[in-house]
């Protein structure tokens, strides 16, 4: 199987290079002699585009003539699929084609919801829609600001300090969840659209898929991204495919997997069915749903008990070597090995008496890491010095490991131990390395998801597999934009680039002071004073260089730097008025506070009332969200109403006030960011069918209703309104507005388009795009380049030098003035660009187009790089400002235009941080476990093995946590639900155990006793492929699998039916009868799973049961993602009634 | 499922997937590469089971890019994926998923289960007795593999159907004519790989020369795996390896000789319909006859 692929390649290109000729009627000598063709295909084009499919990011070349796209097929010129595709990708054209696309807007007339009632729908123009949706908007937001008034917000008081404009952004009465097919313009003007509506109730399904690995990667490394690229996998040479199953689910990111078979790589699966991907294992151990942390951890310790550890790496990259102050925190393992890197979270209490980065030495002596060479370093083997004991991350980690065994390994897992120890053994073997993971929603959707995927993360380091081609941590993400989505922060908790809502008036007080400080970068400790001011008691000169106190006590990157950024790109204010002022000013922010509600709670709150508007644009909640049974409850009960824009309708529409049609990805312009962050461009291909819109085009004239009926006020002009003898300052254009700096040199990168430096205002900004359209792709275009300047990740996508950092840095890849997005070379840049399949030349990604992370795959054109060690020739990384030198690991941070060196590196020094982040809440919340309420009644929950020497356990470093519902109770007294944890939180929908008030947690002394997970297939997509016909063709209709011994237990064979029930709902669905899925072996007892693909639901073509109306609503505590994947169910033959309601209907479930 | 567009409007509209104009983007220079012919040589493809991690693209791609409307299916009886299940005039390229052994949590590597899966279609006999029983004259084998069919001659007697090895024709009595893979000659005319072979992503398809497919399933056979296609009927285009027995697919064994016996079986099962049939037979031993003997003779000059 050498060189297939080179050859084949070839020839795939230069077949896309050539002009086919029409095959003809009335050929009679060739093939299949066919009937004159009907189509006129002398205009036949071909348009390349993205698949709108998995996030693979495969190339699609669409043929099309007279404007009907005719065929859709591989990219040859992708380096990501070389021209081949998966079913979806190949059949796209059927829903481009489709005949029961949306094409008009509707309204509900049928008051009565439900899938069993016709909701009656009535066609209206868009105007009308407009019209109507206005109306409802209008009413709930001219609510919330009177109750704000109500509340002393929006109103003239006393003394300016007392003042405060702002929205609550978690308590505004519309709702928004919004979606990874948008292109990242889409996502970006989606949260940008909401957020100066006053809202930060968005969301998207980023948060059921893997907001979890968002929060661990990003705490662990900085990034919450896959961390090495699809192509990059091939140079693996071992492979744990564990809760993911990329051959099914991303069957052309197994293209490079298999390449990496070809070359000799070990392939492990690890999954509680034998999958797709099983098919090319070399090692298959069945594994329980939700135990995968216990597996991490137990690799780990089987590499450390070996002394399979990559010590050098985990002493120069890592700190593991850091000792720890257990004097400020004896249970929580916060270090940092200097105070330079804490903006990340923000949190000074954190670091203090933080001891540097030390190295304990063979001779005993505690020396600072760098003095230390390798053969010398001890750290490993010493808990005490000189009689003192001694504390490290390290010694904190290998006493966590203790616990996971391979027996206890097996015990929590159902992994035989011979089993575990073959998986252990290959993937930890030094001859195997690098060894890479990928993983899915396997791992991403359960109550502890962040916890695991903490752990995978340091296995990954314990083994050296960091920011090495071949290794790194693979977090394979679903939807075709969803990185893009979330980059955009389509989600409630930030904004778009990662920056951090703002949470009271002191925040922006500070805010304020910092920009009278003279805006300084994020890399300066020094600040010259714009504008004198005073803040604190203390007074600051302008022109006078003072220390940045603010640096250190607030994220400037993630909240002071990304704000200005939206302050200049967006047209809004933060700050005080008087601006030079910020402590006795008037606290006025358009961005709304407070975090908004994530998926789950959010449909809670539709549900309760919350909100009297509630979108969900591509989204079909009542199938995919956890616990669908109650969401499906939710929508049918909300007072509220329900806008649904979509390209079919969905359950979710079917359950909707007001269904808005809209265009698929391949009717528009516009970049998306594939999972491993590379930036690629869709051109549009035909035209969307009657009247449906692009998400772009509906935003922006959303935008312009709102404005029109005052449906958007920002606070800002609230208060300019409210003190009308203010003394404002006056822009070019005549406006008053808060804050006018003539001449801004740095900030004045979109006035200068308008030929006006200084502040655009709100509204100017959407006019660039006033009148926008599906095939404009000048408009799209233009908020591609707006989102250059406002989102720190993608700057360096479009243009140089523009925001107020050093230009020099953005000295390649960037400056062009070009949309790098739709660069479409393929040839490679370079030797080591072609070494490691880099690809470079072809697209871009983030960060400045650095396509391994966490590794300098990228350096100045004179500089060489060594490709093993991946260490230029004087270690000065591309991209540094002069003077800074990096050892190795470079680490670009969000939001920053710097290489942190070695001692800045993500990894240095985020490692021991919990993903709780700031910790408060959450030893509050271990603390609550200590007093006398357990959250379960008849439980402890103190969690029998996780409690550390002062009784309560070592947070920090992660631990197995089972599911809400579990299998076995001894077990889970041992190893209490993380989920539980939630209890501390304070919203009214949010709450955990709100689901065990209600009743709707299963244990298995009620029978619930069968292990419910659910599955992708391959062909098909989410819940939008089924009125795809040839995909339909291929999966039919809902299943769910199960063992040949379980089935004969019930009676029932492959075909039959079976009910399955969980406390929430009820299904009733065929069974496929196998060996794929079996027993496992949990604590003692045996537990039969049971496995079911999810896509099914009553709408479409292919009709089945909704999976979710069994799965459970509870939520990670730290991500808010549901645990989708794990529950228990009780299963039984199904009554003859049940099967003749399927058989009729093509579906049949409840609610309980 | 409703497949509201009839077959005759899908066939209407084959042909329609011809490029005449390729959008002029970066990376795609027009004009400087030129056709490739392939006429020439002996196309085969090699499917390797191994590779095949059963996504369904090859079934997909084949329906989209012969205009093929879906069927109407169901999850099958036998616990596997596979579907369409039966070979028809509107399927022509079927994924058959077999799941092997039985998992057992303490054996070492995959724990004794193993599931494979096989691409499979018409795999364009060297010899085609499809062609030599065609009284008609319907059917043809094209000079570089491709067995193809006319389907204004088709008459629809349904003996192909009968004698293929593989039951691969099938009679579509909405056109009244059979009809089954045609290797995308209309791809391989214009430089491309079958919409099967160019989709698939893991090269669990691979698009060469005859005599390199036949070298590379020698070498299979060399290591101990199995191949099928190599000597089955006097071989075929399509090369298969695998490495479990292909019986588990449900494939025949059938010895190396071609498909005179089998000739003479429909003969004798057919003697007493009529003359017209009873002639037809004559008529396709005597094409079959002719040509096993330019075979020979092509075979004699090589």
């Amino acid at each position: 199987m050498s060189s297939v692929s080179v050859s084949r390649r070839n020839f795939l290109k230069m077949a896309g290079m050539t002009p086919l000729l029409a095959v003809s009627p009335g050929l009679t000598i060739l093939g299949e002699q066919r009937p004159p063709t009907q189509v006129e295909v002398l205009n036949a084009k071909r348009i390349p585009t993205i698949c709108t499919f998995c996030a693979v990011g495969c190339g699609i070349i669409a043929t099309v003539a007279n404007g009907k796209v005719i065929d859709t097929e591989g990219d040859p010129y992708n380096p990501l699929n070389e021209g081949t595709l998966c079913p979806k990708g190949r059949g796209s054209m059927e829903l481009i084609n489709s005949p029961r696309r949306l094409t008009t807007p509707m309204v509900r007339t049928n008051p009565e919801k439900g899938f069993e009632h016709d909701p009656g729908w009535r066609k209206i123009t868009w105007g009308e829609a407009f019209n109507q949706l206005g109306d409802w908007m209008k009413t709930a937001v001219d609510t919330e600001v009177s109750r704000l008034k109500t509340q002393g917000l929006f109103s003239v008081k006393g003394s300016l300090s007392e003042e405060s404009y702002h929205y609550d952004g978690h308590e505004f009465p519309i709702g928004c969840i919004g979606s990874a097919v948008y292109n990242n313009e889409e996502a970006y003007l989606n949260r940008k659209l909401f957020t100066i509506l006053g809202t930060n109730n968005v969301d998207h399904c980023a948060r059921k898929c893997h907001a979890s690995t968002v929060a661990a990667l990003a705490n662990t490394f900085g990034f919450g991204a896959m961390t090495n690229h699809f192509l990059d996998m091939q140079y693996a040479k071992v492979i744990i495919h564990q809760g993911g199953n990329p051959a099914s689910a991303h069957p052309v990111a197994y293209r490079w997997l298999i390449k990496a078979k070809d070359n000799g790589a070990k392939v492990i699966v690890i999954d509680p069915r034998f999958s797709r991907s099983a098919t090319q294992a070399d090692i298959y151990a069945r594994s329980r749903v939700g135990a995968d942390a216990a597996v991490f951890l137990g690799i780990t310790k089987y590499a450390i008990d070996n002394n399979r550890h990559a010590v050098d790496f985990l002493v120069e990259s890592t700190n593991a070597p850091l000792l720890l102050n257990t004097s400020v925190y004896n249970h929580v393992l916060y270090t940092v090995e200097s105070t330079a890197d804490l903006d990340y979270l923000g949190n000074p209490n954190l670091y203090k008496g933080v001891k540097t980065h030390a190295v304990l030495t063979k001779s005993g002596e505690i020396k600072a890491w760098p003095e230390v060479p390798p053969e010398n370093r001890d750290l490993f083997g010493a808990t005490t010095v000189g009689g003192a004991s001694l504390q490290t991350v390290y010694t904190k980690l290998t006493s966590v490991l203790e616990n996971y065994t391979p027996e206890e390994v097996s015990r929590i897992s159902g992994m035989s131990v011979a089993k575990f120890n073959e998986v252990a053994e290959t993937f930890t073997d030094p001859a195997n390395r690098p060894g890479t993971v990928t993983y899915a929603m396997g791992l991403t959707q359960h109550t502890n998801a962040a916890q695991l995927l903490r752990a995978l993360c340091l296995m990954q380091l314990t083994l050296g597999n960091m920011g090495v081609p071949g290794g790194g941590v693979n977090a394979i993400r679903g939807q075709n934009n969803v990185q893009g989505a979330t980059d955009m922060l389509v989600l409630c908790h930030l904004l778009p680039g990662y920056i951090a809502i703002p949470g009271n008036d002191s925040q922006i007080r500070a805010y304020q002071a910092w920009k009278n400080a003279g805006k300084p970068g994020d890399l300066s400790r020094k600040m010259t004073p714009k504008v004198s001011f005073s803040w604190k008691g203390v007074g600051y000169v302008a022109g006078v260089e003072y220390d940045n106190p603010w640096y250190m006590v607030t994220g400037t990157t993630r909240t002071h730097g990304g704000w200005r950024r939206y302050e200049k790109a967006w047209g809004i204010f933060m700050g005080t008025w008087p601006t030079n002022d910020p402590e006795k000013g008037a606290a006025i922010s358009d961005i709304p506070y407070k975090r908004g509600h994530p998926i789950i709670d959010a449909d809670r709150a539709f549900g309760n009332g919350k909100f009297k508007v509630y979108f969900e644009i591509g989204d079909n909640g009542v199938v995919t969200d956890g616990g669908a049974a109650s969401v499906y409850k939710e929508f049918n009960e909300a007072p509220g109403k329900l806008v649904v824009a979509d390209i079919w309708e969905t359950e979710t529409a079917h359950l909707a006030d007001l269904v808005l049609p809209m265009a698929s990805v391949y009717e528009k312009n516009g970049s998306v960011s594939n999972s491993s962050r590379w930036v690629q461009y869709r051109w549009k291909t035909s035209d969307a069918p009657g009247d449906s819109k692009s998400d772009l085009s509906l935003f922006m004239k959303m935008y312009k209703m709102w404005r029109e009926r005052t449906i958007m006020q920002l606070p800002s002009e609230i208060y300019m309104k409210d003190h009308p003898n203010e003394n404002f300052p006056v822009d070019p254009m005549g406006r008053k507005c808060l804050e006018y700096i003539a001449g801004d040199e740095i900030w004045g990168f979109n006035g200068a388009l308008k030929g006006q430096a200084g502040r655009p205002c709100t509204d100017l900004n959407w006019d660039w795009y006033a009148e926008p359209d599906t095939d404009n792709m000048k408009s799209s275009d233009q908020v591609y380049a707006e989102m250059d300047d406002a989102v720190g990740l993608y700057d360096g996508q479009y243009r140089s030098g523009h925001v107020g950092y050093n230009s020099a840095v953005h000295a390649y890849d960037d400056g062009r003035g070009e949309i790098l997005a739709k660069r479409r070379r393929n040839s490679f840049r370079d030797g080591i660009d072609k070494q490691y399949s880099m690809a470079k030349n072809w697209a871009w990604c983030w960060p400045k187009n650095q396509r391994v992370l966490y590794n300098k795959d990228d350096c100045g054109e004179n500089d060489t790089m060594n490709p093993v060690t991946f260490k230029t020739i004087d270690n000065t990384p591309w991209g540094a400002p002069s003077g800074q030198r990096v050892d190795g690991f470079a680490y670009w941070r969000q939001g920053s235009t710097y290489w942190w060196g070695k001692e800045r590196t993500g990894m240095a020094r985020i490692w021991a941080q919990d993903i709780a982040g700031a910790g408060k809440d959450i030893t509050a919340a271990y603390d609550g476990w200590q007093g006398d309420k357990p959250p379960i009644p008849g439980a402890t929950f103190r969690g029998r093995k996780l409690q550390g020497p002062d009784g309560k356990p070592v947070i920090g470093l992660p631990e197995h946590f089972e599911p809400m519902e579990y299998p076995n109770s001894d077990l889970a007294e041992d190893y209490p639900c993380y989920g539980w944890l939630y209890t501390n939180r304070n919203s009214e929908y949010e709450a955990n155990d709100k689901l065990w008030e209600n009743g709707l947690v299963g244990m298995p002394e009620d029978g619930y006793n069968v292990i419910w997970g659910s599955f992708r297939l391959t062909e098909h997509f989410h819940t939008f492929t089924r009125n795809m016909t040839l995909l339909n063709e291929t999966q039919p209709e809902y299943f769910v699998e199960i063992s040949h011994a379980h089935a004969t237990e019930l009676g029932v064979k492959s075909g039959d039916y079976i009910r399955i029930e969980s406390k929430r709902g009820w299904v009733i669905a065929k069974i496929m009868a196998s060996h794929r899925v079996g027993t496992l072996n949990i604590n003692g007892t045996n537990y039969h799973e049971l496995m079911t693909p999810f896509h099914f639901g009553p709408k479409g073509l292919a009709k089945g049961s909704i999976a979710n109306f069994v799965s459970i609503g509870a939520v990670d505590p730290h991500a808010w993602i549901p645990e989708t994947k794990a529950c228990m169910c009780k299963v039984m033959k199904a009554t003859d009634e049940e099967i003749a309601a399927i058989q009729e209907k093509g579906y049949h479930q409840g609610v309980y | 499922m409703t497949n509201t567009v009839t077959r005759k409007d899908f066939l209407k509209s084959v042909g329609a997937a011809a490029i005449v104009s390729p959008i002029v983007l970066e990376g795609f220079e027009q004009g400087k590469r030129s056709p490739v012919q392939h006429l020439r040589a002996h196309h085969a493809v090699i499917v390797d089971v191994r590779r095949c991690i059963g996504c369904k693209a090859c079934q997909v791609a084949c329906k989209a890019w012969n205009k093929l409307p879906a069927e109407q299916t169901q999850i099958s009886k036998d616990g596997e994926y596979t579907n369409p299940t039966y070979f028809s005039p509107i399927t022509w390229k079927i994924v058959h998923f077999k799941e092997i052994g039985e998992y057992d949590p303490e054996a070492p590597g995959t724990g004794g289960l193993a599931w494979r899966m096989l691409s499979d279609n018409c795999k364009h006999c060297l010899e085609p007795s499809c062609v030599s029983v065609c009284p008609a004259g319907a059917l043809w084998q094209r000079a570089d593999g491709p067995v193809l069919y006319d389907l204004n001659r088709c008459i629809g007697c349904g003996y192909c159907e009968m004698a293929c090895p593989w039951g691969i024709p099938n009679f579509d009595p909405e056109i009244h004519a059979i009809r089954k893979c045609t290797m995308c000659y209309d791809r391989i005319d214009q430089g491309l790989e079958p919409a099967c072979v160019a989709t698939c992503p893991t090269d669990a398809l691979q698009f060469m020369s005859l005599e390199k497919a036949q070298k590379k399933a020698r070498e299979a056979e060399a290591e101990g795996l199995h191949t099928y296609g190599l000597s089955e009927i006097g071989g075929t285009s399509w090369i298969f390896i695998s490495d479990v027995p292909f019986t588990e697919f449900g494939l025949p064994e059938y010895g190396s000789a071609t498909q005179s016996g089998i000739e003479m079986d429909l003969l004798a099962k057919f003697a007493g319909i009529g003359i017209f049939v009873g002639g037809a037979l004559i008529a396709a031993i005597k094409l079959y006859t002719e040509r096993r003997e330019s075979v020979e003779k092509e075979e004699g000059s090589e």
